[in-house]
């Protein structure tokens, strides 16, 4: 099982053989989690959102078609975290004020290098849609190509967004933050 | 190489995949355009942040309720699966499948065939209604023939009639009493011995015989209703007895055949 792809695992997941999505799991939760948390920021809807990716994945294994997993996957999470953003926007449970406020205590507690903090402060300025692909890209390493398979996109549309993404990342970091330390 | 051209490539971070005269062209630039330089070392600096974000590990009940997930999913599938009918169950549906098109198959030859029998059996009816109809007009026209042989053959053809309307056998009994030629009025009344059960027949013959001269058919006409045993002939059998103008081979005809009917 431990040498099979992906791909090979799903194909047995999608024959009924339940079981076989532990290896899936335990390959991707970690990344799928890192995703969430650093598109959401909030532990517990991290989690949540993790579970509901894997359960989804089980649910609608009939599907699969034969693709890359891990961008199926991977655009599974997208999309459950952009319904979790559509929420939040509704809801309006939490502003701009109140988000710096969580992360600063997150931060306070677990990450206490001040250049994190400063581009996690910048990474919340972002769009949803910028926000996410810095995160696919630069922060959990994913090519180009799988991104725009992801987001159902073209590999140089891709590199555009990203490009432009990168810039108001970097604006919006160095804007809160003194020049000397260059 | 230009700022824009720099800037994108310093963006992109993809320095370490450029091939040596495109570093050395980079690097050319960098060195001249403070703001390019600038830009790089922000960008250097940014990537390096993102790189020191260390992975966050989730808790073990992430992984736990993977597993709780996991073992319903695992239960629902076991339900689904007892109501699907198994691959073994599969044949059986397959042969009750092939049976049961045997059977509709079946049943529809029957039907059709039920159906085209009724259709053939109305048909011939009809058919033999029209057969019925064809001998009759054949039989009345050629009854009116001026010639006696066809006249014959016509009272022939009606005696083939199994089950001739009225009109045919008031030709018949008229063609008996009236016909120029004995040879038909034989004929005719010989036919109309045939249809002795007809009552209408019975009462003609009856009064043939009160009325008949010819010794032919005098004869003939007694024989007949001894035949079909017609007791009301007896009064007029017996009044030919008593007339002495009767022939006497016709008396002696008489008296042997009433015997039979007394």
């Amino acid at each position: 099982m431990e040498n099979l792809t992906d791909e090979e695992l799903m194909e047995l997941v999608k024959g009924d053989d339940l079981d076989v999505m532990r290896y899936l799991f335990r390959r991707y939760h970690i990344k799928i989690y890192n995703f969430c948390f650093q598109m959401t920021r909030d532990k517990d809807i991290s989690k949540d959102i993790t579970q509901d990716v894997f359960y989804k994945v089980l649910k609608h294994r009939e599907t699969y078609r034969q693709s890359k997993f891990s961008s199926w996957i991977y655009a599974i999470a997208r999309n459950l975290c952009k319904d979790y953003y559509k929420i939040l926007n509704k809801t309006k449970q939490l502003d701009d004020r109140d988000l710096k406020y969580r992360c600063e205590i997150d931060e306070n507690k677990s990450e206490p290098l001040g250049n994190i903090k400063q581009l996690n402060f910048a990474l919340n300025q972002l769009k949803h849609s910028d926000r996410e692909l810095i995160v696919m890209g630069k922060y959990q390493g994913l090519k180009y190509q799988e991104i725009a398979e992801i987001t159902n996109s073209t590999l140089v549309a891709v590199k555009t967004k990203m490009h432009r993404a990168m810039q108001k990342l970097k604006d919006s970091y160095f804007l809160n933050t003194e020049r000397h330390e260059l | 190489m230009n700022c824009k051209e720099v800037k994108y490539l310093i963006t992109d971070y993809q320095y370490d995949k450029m091939d040596k005269e495109r570093q050395m062209l980079f690097e050319k630039h960098l060195k001249h355009c403070s703001s390019c330089s600038q830009t790089y070392q922000e960008f250097v600096h940014l990537i390096n942040t993102i790189n020191q974000v260390q992975e966050e590990i989730p808790d073990k009940d992430l992984e736990l309720a993977f597993d709780v997930m996991l073992n319903k999913e695992k239960e629902v599938l076991g339900m689904s699966k007892s109501i699907v009918l198994k691959p073994k169950n599969k044949v059986f549906k397959s042969i009750l499948q092939v049976a049961a098109t045997l059977l509709l198959m079946i049943s529809c030859y029957l039907l059709g065939n039920y159906k085209s029998n009724i259709s053939k059996a109305n048909e011939i009816v009809t058919l033999k209604q029209e057969k019925t109809e064809l001998q009759t007009i054949a039989t009345l026209s050629l009854m009116e023939n001026e010639s006696a042989s066809k006249r014959l053959q016509a009272v022939s053809y009606a005696k083939t009639i199994t089950k001739p309307d009225n009109e045919i056998l008031k030709v018949l009994i008229a063609k008996m009493n009236t016909d120029k030629h004995t040879n038909v009025r034989l004929a005719a009344a010989n036919a109309l011995s045939k249809f002795a059960e007809n009552n209408n027949v019975r009462e003609a013959l009856v009064r043939a015989l009160e009325i008949e001269e010819n010794a032919n058919m005098q004869i003939e006409l007694i024989q007949i209703l001894v035949d079909i045993e017609e007791k009301r002939a007896i009064p007029t059998m017996k009044k030919l007895l008593q007339n002495t103008e009767t022939p006497t081979y016709i008396k002696d005809q008489i008296n042997s055949e009433l015997k039979q009917i007394i």
